[in-house]
């Protein structure tokens, strides 16, 4: 028998009703999204462990984690189901992002329109300004608008060319254009634009203009109607296309290689798209044409009709009338529900990366 | 097969241990019941446990009820194993589906406690390395701090606020969504 003075001695359970932070942790990692930000809130030394990295992959990466994977939403009028990730990504976006957007933001998105949006910010144009936002903090910008560039003297077009001769006399067009074909990545003060066979750079600090060659492989099959751009998360130009009528790939340029490009990825979307479009329940996407007798009619290709989020790597594909998000980097598909137009701007919906670079008090 | 020391399994399974609470009360239960802690069972493989196992981290009115859960999810062990052999057995399936749910709604009777002694059962679980019991303790808290505000998260853990008010509207300006 041991003596009881020394037993009697040990730390007495939860004397005032608290738990120690390792089991605290526990907890957190047990209840959501949600309650992990505010448990980050709420004092210095939980906020330290709650923001370690070893937490924050538990929480992200573990199947159970329960802070859902970057997805994609639409912002239109509200936003928009998250259709990328897991179903806890969906429930977060329906339950908590969707209302939170439409109560912080329900004038903004009644008068503005969303133009594009990269990292997670969207710009906004509105009848006299423009409005940079951001969904997950509500924060908003407001900017005047830009001078109208197609007005023949307008301010802003004349002095860009009159500085540089070389560039082409329709960049301000294709800056300006409408929809994703001919929207411009700026990667760290450089404008990217696609032309027919090359794409063309504006650095607006020094106004060098040069110019890119696509990749050798994918120029024998491609024009630039048939590509898009879009940049990485760490900055580097990608490109994206699609051959062979069902093989979507992206290429990055990179400093090496032999033309500066590395392939990145190849995803045949044929046996997907054929498998999310088949189902009896779809029957309404093709006007009750069964899905063989609907890839025979419309056998010619699928077309990446845009970059979602610049920086994301998640392709906007259309086949007929109906619109698919491919993400480039997890190879998965979704077809967007409602079908036959894009209802809002892609937006990435990312919860992972505010994680590792909050701050730490 | 049975552990360290006993040949015979039968006798194993019903060797009797003996747990003593902090406040020094005497608990008998059975090896089976003992060992859903790894604690006592590492202690028990290590034959340490003659002439009882304290614990002095654990008061009697807690270790009782920590006592109960492992009786309870020891027969449950013990009936998953007997029905394994024949699993694909619809009658069996039918008993093991009762089964589990008179072990759902006991756990859910179980978790009806205040929180001083939900906090020290979560102690106590993971003091013992009881993974179920420590899983479905810090399961009920954490469904209970949902929604909840992070001056609401300090009430219920004491948690002192060392946070300065500048620090606190940083915080919510990063993540607002998180906050209404």
């Amino acid at each position: 028998m041991l003596p009881q003075k020394a037993r009697r001695r040990a730390p007495e359970a939860s004397p005032t009703g608290t738990l120690p932070t390792e089991l605290m942790l526990q907890i957190v990692a047990r209840s959501d999204a949600a309650t992990l930000f505010r448990c980050a809130a709420a004092c210095k030394l939980l906020r330290r462990e709650i923001l370690s990295p070893a937490f924050v992959r538990r929480v992200c990466r573990e199947p159970d984690g329960i802070v859902p994977p970057r997805g994609l939403g639409f912002l239109g009028d509200t936003l928009s189901i998250v259709r990328l990730g897991t179903p806890a990504a969906a429930s977060f976006a329906k339950k908590i992002l969707a209302p939170f957007v439409s109560r912080s933001a329900g004038d903004l998105l009644a008068q503005y329109w969303p133009q594009t949006s990269r990292g997670g910010l969207v710009v906004m144009e509105g009848k006299s300004d423009m409005c940079v936002y951001d969904p997950m903090t509500g924060e908003r910008t407001f900017l005047p608008s830009p001078p109208d560039m197609e007005e023949p003297g307008a301010e802003w077009s004349d002095a860009t060319r009159a500085g540089n001769p070389r560039l082409p006399w329709a960049v301000p067009l294709w800056m300006r254009g409408d929809g994703p074909d001919h929207e411009a990545v700026v990667i760290s003060g450089v404008v990217h634009w696609l032309v027919r066979e090359y794409v063309l750079t504006y650095d607006v600090g020094t106004a060098a203009v040069g110019r890119i060659k696509f990749p050798k492989r994918c120029h024998r099959y491609l024009s630039a109607r048939e590509l898009r751009l879009g940049s990485t998360p760490d900055g580097k130009l990608r490109l994206f296309g699609q051959y062979r009528g069902f093989t979507v790939c992206s290429w990055v340029l990179d400093t090496g290689g032999h033309d500066g490009w590395s392939p990145r990825a190849k995803v045949d979307t044929l046996p997907k798209l054929m498998s999310l479009s088949g189902g009896r329940s779809e029957y309404d996407y093709y006007d009750g044409y069964d899905i063989e007798r609907f890839f025979r009619r419309y056998d010619d290709k699928v077309e990446v009709e845009g970059v979602g989020d610049q920086r994301s790597g998640v392709a906007v594909l259309r086949l007929a009338n109906l619109v698919f998000i491919l993400d480039m980097d997890t190879r998965e598909i979704c077809k967007i529900s409602g079908g036959k137009k894009l209802c809002g701007l892609p937006l990435v919906v990312d919860l992972p990366s505010p994680l590792s670079t909050m701050q730490i008090f | 097969m049975a552990s360290a020391g006993s040949g015979d399994e039968k006798a194993a399974a019903a060797a009797m241990i003996t747990l003593i609470s902090s406040d020094n009360e005497k608990f008998e239960v059975t090896e089976a019941t003992a060992t859903l802690s790894q604690t006592i069972r590492h202690m028990i493989e290590d034959g340490c446990t003659d002439g009882g196992v304290p614990l002095p981290n654990v008061t009697s009115k807690i270790l009782a009820r920590v006592i109960e859960y492992c009786k309870k999810h020891a027969t449950a062990a013990a009936g998953e194993e007997g029905s394994s052999s024949s699993f694909s057995d619809a009658a069996f399936l039918e008993v093991d589906r009762a089964f589990l749910e008179e072990l759902e709604e006991f756990d859910d009777a179980f978790l009806e406690v205040d929180r001083a002694t939900l906090f020290d059962l979560i102690l106590a679980a993971n003091y013992l390395d009881i993974k179920g019991l420590l899983n479905l303790t810090c399961q009920k808290v954490a469904d209970s701090v949902k929604g909840k505000t992070p001056e609401q998260i300090r009430e219920m853990y004491n948690i002192v606020n060392d946070l300065t008010p500048e620090e606190e509207a940083e915080i919510r300006r990063e993540t607002q969504w998180a906050f209404e």
